[in-house]
């Protein structure tokens, strides 16, 4: 809402420089966002907030200024008069029929005849500048100075076009045309709350006029409508035909249904000053004034919720400075609520009131006590555990070298087909911004793969380690209504090889990297998981996945993206993609097991190394289950230190050295059973895969 | 003073000159040699305690002597290594220490992610618990338990976005803020309860250098019999120090939300220019950061709480505290990953 300094002035007497002013509003709830001074005079443009449209005329900002600095605000004795009704010579009336009553409780309309159209005073035609509003003639100048001053929209028609009969305001029939003012030719809808004289549409109500009933330069009969139309039938209107205008922004959040004929009288009287004629007949259809509203509020409530010391006398005060008129009664005060102030419906909307004029900052601050809880015996904290692992896990990925990205929720249609995940569970927008935008993601690695595209794009980064927690989202398929269902899920993925870098050997990155992060993550979260190696089915991995399974749940599985899949997103083929997805919320919900100490080994291990020949298609798991066995009971641990193949191992064989701990806990070894004990385990491996020692 | 003991005075008072004049490695090693080498002056000194004419009480009080200034000199001789080494070319054998120390493998949480973790420790240090709500919520949840009437224009699809089903609008929305979460929280628990509640949001607002479709909050809600407007503001200036420094100051100004009464948007004290007014602040010394309010009579009556019952609720936007924290004055970048952007945010101690 822009107003000008000077107009506020028209009705309120007030010394304050306009930047204090500005300050002193928006304390109070009037945000000034901007202030500007041209010539001598000062544009405020404010932020009305929407329970307040008593504030989108220069009369309401005088009324709060007034009520903001203190002081009771008086309707200015010179506007009263020229609110108040000419004698008419001869009583006409011109018919109004009000057919949707909801849609409009008030209609007042006023014949003006004889007048001359011209351009306004300059006055008149500065000011309305300065605030943004085209001059036209002075007859349509009349209807926006006038809403700028009293807040409510008013419309003129040229009494000469509209049909005879009554005027209606009802609701538009399906397939009803009406070209508005803009020009454009529009269908209506049925229910659509529009003007019409006894055959046509000739205004869309409250939002805009039509082209045939304009006022134009050969007018001399006059109609001037000012309405009160419901704020859903106005919003309804602007959300079918995509107008707004400043008369439906106030329609939409309420005019002050007792000030309807006060402001289409000043209206009038300003349009015969100006272009002449005479007012010849008016009509005051439905509703003239609003049943009182009374609160009832307790001063003693105010002050406790509010923290401050004002009296009763005090608040009292400060309701009658906005409008309200306060009795005692009882134990409290009743306030009786002004017809412009729809919004105070309870006592707590009176507390904020109160508030405001005391001023927020005056109201002392505290830290609210601890509050005393009884124990029962289903207490538990409140904070979500589950949140707090996945916080954790959020450090734990990032202190292993991963990097967190957060992507977008909804994707292109698209995008699914290209990771291979058929369309049947996926969830779409009913009403998305764009195409691109438009259905949820059902996994993680479409935000994973467009950051890979993107940095490779844009030569940010050539190795990748990311992960990602979000949901996932898709229909339910357990359910057989329409439900959502939006698992949490952590994406992990690595990509490409580090640049060469100080300190740093430059080693592609692979999906032992990812499986050695993940595996990791489970020890941390104290779960034990098993795994497995299996086929991928029909999806975004080639080759075999590793899939991690607890008690007996599936965690998810871990791949190499196939480079088929990675190219949708133009990831060159050369960059190796390696990709897990799993179920974060079954992992943050699981129970940690608490660790129970094993007892240092009071003697120090020996410790063994162990390097053996044997062929390719030996697999770790299987060398170290022979090692573990036939190692016992000695043998504590095994570790895989080095894996070879290449130049100095012939083809077809791989090299595996194992670093070996014997141990008996409290036991000094001695040489001979540590000797023999190794020696049963390269018997073994020799025996089961005819190792043989490097 | 023995006739020893002056001897040792200058001796040392000498090699501290020289070593003050030593410009490089090679000067203060020749300095070390001349001083402290086999043959050096001081440790010839070191030989007169084998003077068999020394009494054993003076012979202790020598050594401590000979010792204090021995390891004097060697400190010194330190000092001057450490000193002259950020200059000094490397020498061909040993280390050079001027050479980058190996970073270990550093990963990252998001930006947003840490901002998060900052406002929530802030509050947790209040007595606040942590909860969380799903993002595609029911219109119960985000709009009628929290007093947002039936017509009210942020239903409409031009503020929410909802689910379809085969092209049909369902009564699923993707939650517009996170506020649903209080009622889902107050729907299961009795008061009194204090919590806050990070999450995503969705606006259907073109993506542009200042919107996004998606964006993230932090909500928070407190209620306990007794609480005052004066305990919301104290809360939030509590937090906004610990957020933002000692200095922080919060300003709160009457606005409107339909789910609190009274309600207020509370400004921060600009904390690029402590309030002086700079380009940031728009020369208003303030920034706007978050709406707050006594929880709304009717959204108590939603979830079947007491007439009376009195409670605040408070929520902001981490994407535009993070803006501000970090100078960032593009959106999109949070959600671009572009490396560049997110190896800027190490995390780290706060």
């Amino acid at each position: 809402m822009k107003f000008l300094l000077s107009w506020v002035r028209d009705y309120l007497e007030l010394s304050l420089p306009a930047q204090a002013l500005a300050d002193r509003l928006t304390l109070a709830g009037l945000e000034v966002n901007s202030l500007q001074e041209i010539d001598g005079d000062w544009r405020f443009e404010a932020e009305v907030t929407p329970n307040r449209p008593d504030l989108l005329s220069h009369l309401g900002i005088a009324r709060e200024t007034a009520a903001v600095l203190g002081r009771q605000f008086r309707f200015p004795r010179w506007l009263d008069k020229e609110c108040r009704l000419p004698r008419l010579p001869d009583g006409k009336s011109i018919p109004v029929s009000i057919d949707d009553p909801i849609g409009c409780r008030r209609y007042v309309g006023i014949v003006i005849e004889g007048v001359e159209v011209k351009p306004s005073p300059a006055e008149m035609t500065q000011r309305l500048e300065r605030l943004g509003i085209r001059s036209i003639n002075n007859l349509v100048d009349v209807t926006n100075y006038c809403m700028m001053e009293f807040g409510q929209p008013m419309h003129a028609f040229d009494l000469d076009r509209l049909g005879g009969g009554p005027v209606h305001i009802r609701a538009a029939r399906a397939g009803e045309t009406l070209v508005t003012l803009d020009g454009d030719k529009r269908t209506l809808s049925a229910g659509t709350l529009v003007i019409a004289d006894a055959e046509h549409p000739v205004a869309l109500a409250g939002v805009m006029g039509g082209k045939e009933t304009e006022i134009s330069g050969q007018t001399r009969r006059l109609f001037l409508e000012a309405a009160w139309f419901s704020p859903s039938s106005v919003r309804r209107t602007v959300r079918e035909t995509k107008i707004s205008s400043e008369s439906s922004y106030r329609f939409e959040r309420g005019v002050d249904l007792e000030r309807t004929a006060a402001a289409a009288i000043r209206a009038a009287r300003m349009i015969v000053a100006l272009g002449g004629g005479k007012i010849t007949a008016i009509t005051d259809a439905g509703e003239s004034g609003l049943e009182s509203r009374a609160i009832v509020f307790k001063p003693k409530k105010a002050r406790e919720i509010l923290g401050i010391r004002a009296t009763s006398a005090q608040q009292k005060k400060f309701l009658e400075r906005i409008g309200c008129r306060v009795v005692p009664t009882g134990r409290g005060l009743k306030a009786e609520v002004p017809s412009w102030r729809a919004d105070l419906k309870i006592p707590e909307d009176l507390n904020e009131e109160i508030a405001r004029l005391w001023g927020y900052d005056r109201c002392p601050a505290t830290l609210p006590p601890l509050p005393r809880e009884e124990l029962r015996d289903d207490w538990t904290v409140n904070e979500d555990p589950a949140f707090v692992r996945e916080e954790a896990v959020r450090a734990q990925l990032a202190s292993s070298g991963y990097q967190e990205i957060l992507s977008y929720s909804l994707v292109h249609p698209d995008d699914h087909g290209k990771v291979r995940i058929p369309p049947e569970q996926l969830l779409e927008l009913w009403n998305p911004l764009s195409r691109e935008y438009s259905v949820m993601r059902s996994t993680l690695l479409i935000g994973a793969l467009q950051t890979v595209s993107r940095n490779l794009n844009r030569k940010a980064a050539s190795a990748f380690q990311l992960f990602e927690i979000g949901s996932i989202y898709r229909r339910s398929e357990t359910q057989k209504e329409f439900t959502p269902d939006q698992p949490k899920r952590l994406a992990l993925l690595v990509a490409g090889t580090p640049a060469q870098a100080w300190g740093e050997p430059s080693k592609p990155l692979e999906l032992l990297h990812l499986k050695g992060v993940i595996r990791q993550l489970f020890s941390f979260a104290g779960i034990s998981v098993s795994e497995s190696v299996r086929e991928n089915g029909n999806s975004y991995y080639s080759g075999p996945v590793i899939s991690f399974e607890a008690e007996t749940v599936s965690l998810g599985v871990a791949g190499k993206i196939d480079p088929a899949v990675a190219a949708a997103y133009e990831i060159p083929a050369e960059v190796a993609l390696y990709y897990a997805e799993l179920d974060l919320e079954k992992i943050c919900r699981m129970k940690a097991r608490e660790h129970t100490l094993v007892p240092l080994p009071k003697v120090a291990p020996v410790l063994r190394d162990l390097a053996v020949l044997i062929s390719e298609d030996v697999s770790y798991a299987q060398l170290m289950e022979t090692i573990l066995l036939s190692g016992k009971p000695l043998l504590e641990n095994a570790e895989l230190f080095d894996l070879y193949k290449g130049k100095q191992v012939p083809a077809g064989k791989k090299s595996a050295a194992f670093r070996l701990v014997y141990s008996t806990g409290d036991k000094t070894l001695t040489e001979e059973e540590v000797q023999a004990a190794h020696q049963k385990i390269v018997q073994a491996l020799s025996e089961k895969f005819q190792a043989v020692l490097r | 003073m023995s006739q020893r003991e002056v001897q040792l005075e200058s001796i040392t008072a000498e090699a501290l000159a020289a070593l003050e004049q030593a410009k490089d490695a090679a000067a203060v090693e020749a300095v070390r040699v001349l001083y402290l080498g086999r043959q050096g002056k001081l440790t010839e000194q070191f030989s007169a305690m084998k003077d068999p004419g020394l009494a054993s009480e003076e012979k202790g009080k020598l050594g401590k002597q000979l010792n204090a200034a021995k390891q004097r000199l060697e400190e010194a001789l330190a000092a001057r290594r450490t000193n002259l080494s950020g200059s000094a070319p490397a020498k061909s054998s040993g280390i050079d220490a001027t050479l980058p120390g190996y970073p270990p493998s550093i990963g990252r949480s998001h930006p947003i992610s840490q901002v998060i973790d900052r406002i929530l420790n802030n509050f947790r240090a209040q007595g606040f618990s942590v909860v969380q709500g799903p993002e595609i919520e029911v219109e119960r949840n985000n709009f009628d338990a929290l007093n947002i009437p039936p017509d009210h224009p942020s239903r409409e699809g031009f503020d929410t976005f909802y689910m379809a089903d085969h092209g049909k609008r369902t009564g699923y929305l993707l939650r517009s803020h996170t506020s649903p979460v209080q009622i889902r929280f107050m729907d299961t628990h009795k008061p009194p309860l204090r919590i806050v509640v990070p999450g995503r949001v969705y606006r259907p607002d073109a993506v542009d250098a200042t919107h996004c479709f998606q964006f993230h909050q932090v909500e928070g809600l407190a209620v306990c019999p007794g609480l005052t407007f004066g305990d919301l503001k104290g809360t939030l200036i509590a937090w906004a120090r610990g957020m933002f420094g000692e200095k922080a100051r919060l300003r709160f100004r009457p606005h409107y939300f339909p789910f609190t009464e009274p309600s207020a948007e509370a400004d921060l004290s600009c904390i690029f220019c402590d309030g002086k007014g700079c380009r940031v602040c728009g020369q208003k010394g303030w920034l706007e950061i978050l709406g707050c309010g006594m929880v709304h009579p009717e959204v108590f009556k939603a979830v079947n709480y007491l007439p009376g019952t009195t409670g605040f609720a408070f929520g902001m936007g981490v994407e535009r505290i993070a803006m501000l924290l970090h100078g960032i004055e593009d959106i999109r970048y949070f959600y671009e990953n572009d490396a560049r952007f997110l190896e800027q945010f190490p995390g780290g101690i706060r």
